[in-house]
């Protein structure tokens, strides 16, 4: 017995000392090197051609989407593929780009489930062989690690941390999003509304906690008083009284929220509950006509932000115009004024605008190259100005078009007749802006 | 005072729901034995149900919520007690809570599957006017005060049934002792039945109510419950009805308090809040005294499992041992050949995610398969692996191989932690510890940014061994496989060492295994801590796989699947965790390709067909052909009828959970079932002569001679 059991310590702990000693002789694969260069990418992607420009042919190039088309979040992300669709449709129709058209092979769907985020990637890039990924909108999006390091041109909708990881990497919205030093546009709200006491309430995850921590501090900067900032709900929380209850005693008179539409609503019921019924709401979220049906009631009085042109003020830009108007026709069952969909919209605007720079025999190098030289891009006078040039940093001018609900109702509010935005220096210490650029 | 109620006070609502599932736990524990986890589905099917009909249909809120609640509700309490849990009155614990668990997994995406995945947004309540003020001063609403009165009615109403009638009276003496009951001529399994009916219409009145404290109906919110309620029914001992009322309500006011009184942003509220329904129930399930020896006082037999039978492979005879010696090889070299020669290069990516699942699904085969323990947060201690070699690499610059043994060693020592409760627990109060640990690593654990940093995750770059660069799948795949190879060596050296059949000797009997001098915390601590380090260099590897992983990789559900999915293969070898781990990954896969195909439906009543034929024809399987056979014409009928092929994505969660009933009846798994079969046929047809080695019990085969069976462990 006792023979036996020695030895089964030898072989374990042999087998053990022997992983060790392996383990102890390497490193990791781009240490060297940086990996979001396209460059690296031979080695991830073994199957694509020299040049880079798989899925092309004389006649076609395919496309295809990802992201969370079912799963419990699918509502909030699978829409992206209407957008995208019907912009590419719409250009087929003109005659595709440089006599092509651009295929559509599918929107993978990766069930909101990060394993498969990851595969439907590779699927994508190693099985369909597409030459662009236009449309990606997953709450969790792993799969861009791959994607940055493939070097394959990506387009989506700029709400992880993934689309900073490379050139190739395009968020309609820029591919930047420092959470932790937002601008000054929830404080310039708060001094026009004449509100100083201000509660933020957020997730105890990082991305929403960090927002929450971003503004609390920013409130802070312009010497309002942050009376709570509890950064620590549980995901799925049913009762937030006790801040309510916090709140209510400080004399809050300006609630910030960085959740999702059940933390948003839960809010909104608890301070009418409390009856805090004059306590000022902003969402990060929930700018789209389904939301305001289902939640007339919570969304009343709330204020939103919106980094487009907002679709209450379509008519004063010819790219939002047309975008109502194609999906009116293309897609008549979906209301399209949902901001995911339009960053489909945009996204494809964006691929397609980069394949008109890459010229007659386009590339992921060329393709990448044309679209980060641009230093102007308003998808056709539908967003605020990106410039591309600063690559996937932050943005010399922060514009945001604030919306009000009034009566059931998206109103835009301030901006002047020539543009809907307020814009400042992201990092300034005053709350003064600046002028609107010309879209 | 009046700080503290206008705290305590809106707490209350909340907890009358968590008491209600509660109640519904404690009734069908008590009289059926099964602790049904599967509530949280329940819940989810009428509230589904309850939106459908009012929301999508338009119906006025009574009939919706006589439909919902008062029908849905006890018919799926019906089906679950005659379909399912009356055929386990007598099969060990670990029996009943996977069949639970298969529910648990199954159920929701069947909903989605036969209702559509379309947003739920802002489930109706029962109240007529949810939102008005009732109890100004503590901002109760209507929903909430409803949600109370209809919770105390219950519990009166129930209490009464208990204590004044007949049926009551045959309930409490189902719960003392089935069998003396059944002695005294009255029917146990009717009461059970109405037990059944009775809970799961609880359950699904919970659901109705807790809806609507979302803004939409989707099963994740129903995992709230899942451990709130537990420990409620913990205060109750899960036994007494006053008491886990009393024990839901005191939860929901005790969360409400924390928050109130707990500066923001402080250590403790930021480690306890979160955290404190777990912390109840660990501590309730350690320190509760009485909570854990009530059935087994009741029943001195209950404790003790027969051992298992011998794996079949003992059973094989020299020349046929000598063929495999050859054969196995063989298989996999061809495999290899295939894997990394003829296969694209996604598919290839698709064989080494299977590998990787494999390996931590050994962890499975190490716990269960050996010490019959059940644990249910494998993939926490997966993730603690990964994270490690992700954190370590990126903060550190640490190797990633180098990190994967570290990860495997933080896994081995969070492994120890948690199996120190199992010093005192072990088998349900166990698993439900396991199972805490599990969603407190969720929700409070992984979220941190210096662990998993929520939805963002952390990225785990590939390895480099010297000159070998594991960039490429190819060489990534020679990697798993190799990792593979050790992790099974391990696994089989330990089963056939010494530690193995210690565990063997402890699962049978604790007690008989001590007075042979073997020491059961240190062979339970060791197992404990083997398991939790594969499964913790499997997820370092499956990071390195991926990339980049996050909190979502490594969701509790992740675990209760897994554990569903290996016990359905086997938990007992190698073969079982492997073709878990191919299933796991292939299901998926089959199901995105057919999603595809405008044809699916008329795939799959093809693919129903000749399994109907086959399980006819071959297996003389009438019922399992019957089943089959529906499945065909429901699909050839949707290819014909329906709208284009539905949502399948998801749908393998469904059949890996319906698929755990079959653990009740093949406790072996279905690979080392099969594998006995046609052992069974090869040698009937080389001996000609009858051979029986059923694996149903351990006492009716033949008993291998000492000399065969300990040539095979050698």
């Amino acid at each position: 017995m006792r023979r036996s059991i020695d030895r089964d310590r030898i072989r374990v702990v042999a087998v053990i000392a022997a992983l060790v000693v392996v383990a102890a002789a390497c490193g990791n694969a781009g240490d060297d090197d940086d990996t979001a260069k396209p460059s690296s990418a031979t080695t991830v992607v073994e199957d694509t051609a020299p040049g880079h420009s798989p899925g092309v042919t004389a006649t076609e190039i395919k496309v295809g989407g990802l992201g969370s088309a079912t799963g419990p979040l699918a509502p909030q992300y699978g829409p992206i593929e209407k957008g995208v669709r019907a912009y590419l449709d719409m250009v087929n129709d003109a005659g595709g780009v440089n006599g092509r058209k651009v295929t559509w092979v599918g929107f993978r769907d990766d069930a909101t489930n990060p394993s498969q985020n990851v595969s439907q990637s590779r699927a994508l890039v190693e099985q369909d062989k597409v030459f662009a990924i236009v449309g990606v909108a997953a709450p969790i999006f792993p799969g861009g690690e791959y994607l940055a390091q493939t070097g394959i041109p990506t387009f989506g909708w700029n709400v992880n941390d993934e689309w900073e990881l490379g050139p190739n990497m395009f968020g309609e919205k820029g591919s930047y999003l420092d959470i932790l030093h937002p601008g000054p546009a929830l404080p310039f709200l708060a001094e026009q509304l004449g509100l100083t006491k201000v509660a933020l309430l957020a997730y105890g995850v990082p991305q929403s906690a960090d927002c929450a921590k971003g503004q609390a501090q920013r409130f802070r900067d312009f010497g309002m008083d942050v009376v709570l900032e509890d950064t620590n709900l549980p995901f799925g929380a049913t009762d937030i009284s006790a801040d309510i209850q916090k709140m209510k005693d400080g004399g809050v008179q300006f609630v910030t929220t960085c959740m999702d539409p059940s933390g948003n609503t839960l809010v909104s019921r608890s301070l009418k509950r409390a009856g805090m019924n004059d306590v000022v709401q902003y969402w990060p979220n929930g700018y789209d006509q389904e939301t305001l049906t289902q939640f007339a009631a919570e969304m009343d009085g709330v204020w939103f932000s919106s980094f487009f042109i907002p679709f209450e003020k379509a008519s004063t830009s010819k790219g939002l115009t047309r975008y109502l108007a194609e999906m009116k026709k293309r897609y008549p069952d979906v209301d399209p004024r949902q901001e995911v969909v339009l960053a489909g919209w945009i996204d494809a605007d964006l691929f397609v605008t980069g394949l008109k720079a890459a010229g007659e025999n386009p590339t992921w190098e060329k393709v990448i190259a044309g679209l980060n030289k641009i230093t102007n891009y308003t998808a056709g006078g539908i967003e605020r100005p990106v410039d591309w040039t600063l690559r996937h940093g932050d943005s010399p001018v922060d514009c945001t078009a604030f919306i009000r609900v009034e009566n059931g109702r998206f109103v835009p509010k301030f901006g002047s007749s020539s543009s809907p935005f307020t814009c400042f220096k992201p990092q300034s210490t005053t709350l003064s802006t600046v002028a609107p650029p010309h879209l | 005072m009046d700080e503290f109620l206008r705290y305590a006070i809106p707490g209350i609502p909340v907890g009358c729901v968590y008491a209600l599932v509660a109640v519904s736990l404690v009734l069908t524990y008590t009289t059926s034995g099964v602790f049904n986890l599967a509530f949280g589905a329940q819940a989810y099917v009428s509230a589904v149900v309850f939106y459908l009909t009012v929301v999508d249909h338009g119906w006025p809120k009574l009939p919706a919520f006589l439909v919902a609640v008062v029908v849905i509700g006890p018919l799926l309490g019906l089906l679950l007690d005659r379909g399912l849990f009356r055929w386990m009155r007598t099969a060990p614990m670990t029996v009943k809570l996977v069949s639970a668990l298969g529910l648990l997994v199954g159920v929701p995406p069947l909903v989605n599957f036969l209702f559509g995945t379309a947003t739920r947004l802002g489930p109706p309540s029962v109240a007529p006017d949810p939102e008005k003020l009732v109890w100004a001063r503590y901002g109760i609403v209507q929903h909430q005060a409803i949600t109370v009165a209809i919770t105390v009615a219950v519990v009166i109403v129930l209490a009464a049934m208990l204590r004044f009638t007949t049926l009551g009276l045959r309930m409490r003496a189902v719960v003392e002792s089935p069998r003396m009951v059944q002695l005294a001529g009255i029917n146990a399994d009717r009461v059970s039945l109405f037990a059944w009916m009775l809970s799961s219409f609880l359950v699904g009145l919970a659901g109705v109510l807790l809806a609507p404290l979302f803004a939409n109906v989707a099963d994740t919110n129903f995992t709230v419950l899942l451990v709130s309620a537990i420990a409620a029914g913990a205060v109750g001992r899960l036994r007494s009805i006053p008491w886990t009322l009393a024990g839901g309500v005191l939860l929901g006011v005790g969360q409400n308090v924390l928050s109130g009184y707990l500066p923001a942003g402080s250590i403790l509220s930021i480690g306890l809040r979160p955290a404190f329904p777990f912390i109840v129930l660990v501590l309730l399930l350690l320190f509760l005294p009485g909570l854990r020896t009530r059935r087994e006082a009741v029943d001195p037999l209950s404790v003790c499992d027969p051992p298992p039978p011998a794996l079949a492979a003992t059973y094989r005879d020299a020349s046929l041992d000598r063929m495999t010696r050859i054969a196995f090889p063989a298989f996999i070299v061809a495999f290899m050949v295939v894997a990394l020669f003829v296969v694209s290069s996604y598919w290839l990516f698709l064989l080494t995610q299977g590998i990787v699942f494999t390996i931590i699904f050994l962890s499975i085969t190490v716990l269960t398969g050996m010490s019959g323990q059940l644990s249910l947060c494998q993939a926490a201690f997966a993730g603690v692996g990964a994270f490690t070699a992700g954190q370590l690499a990126s903060q550190q610059g640490v190797s990633v191989l180098l990190g994967m043994v570290i990860g495997g060693a933080v896994a081995a020592l969070v492994g120890v932690v948690v199996a120190l409760p199992a010093l005192r627990l072990s088998g349900l109060y166990l698993a439900l510890a396991t199972l805490a640990f599990g969603l407190l690593a969720d929700n409070v654990v992984f979220p941190l940014s210096w662990v998993g940093r929520g939805n963002a995750g952390v990225s785990v770059p590939r390895p480099t061994l010297g000159s070998i660069d594991f960039t490429s799948t190819r060489s990534f795949f020679l990697l798993s496989m190799a990792v593979f190879a050790v992790c099974a060596f391990v696994v089989i050296l330990v089963r056939k060492g010494t530690t193995g059949q210690q565990l063997a000797a402890l699962r049978g009997s604790d007690v008989a295994a001590q007075t042979i001098g073997i020491n059961p915390v240190r062979a339970k601590i060791t197992v404990f801590a083997l398991s939790a380090a594969i499964a913790g260099v499997g997820g370092a590897l499956y990071g390195s796989l991926q990339l980049r992983v996050s909190g979502g990789d490594f969701n509790f559900f992740f675990s209760l699947v897994f554990v569903v999915l290996v016990l359905t293969t086997g938990a007992r070898t190698v073969e079982g965790a492997v073709n878990a781990g191919m299933a796991f990954v292939l299901f998926r896969e089959v199901l995105q390709t057919l999603q595809r195909n405008d044809n699916a439906m008329l795939w799959i009543a093809v693919g129903a067909a000749v399994l109907a034929v086959n399980a006819y024809v071959r297996h003389h399987e009438p019922r399992k052909a019957l089943m089959e056979a529906v499945t065909a014409v429901g699909a050839f009928a949707w290819w014909l009828l329906g709208d284009g092929t539905p949502s399948l994505v998801g749908l393998q969660y469904a059949l890996f959970g319906f698929g755990a009933v079959s653990y009740a009846k093949h406790p072996e798994g279905i690979v080392e079932w099969r594998k006995r079969e046609s052992l069974q046929a090869l040698m009937r047809g080389r001996n000609g002569a009858p051979t029986d080695f059923s694996a149903d019990s351990a006492l009716s085969g033949p008993i291998p001679a000492q000399s065969s069976v300990r040539e095979a462990l050698r």
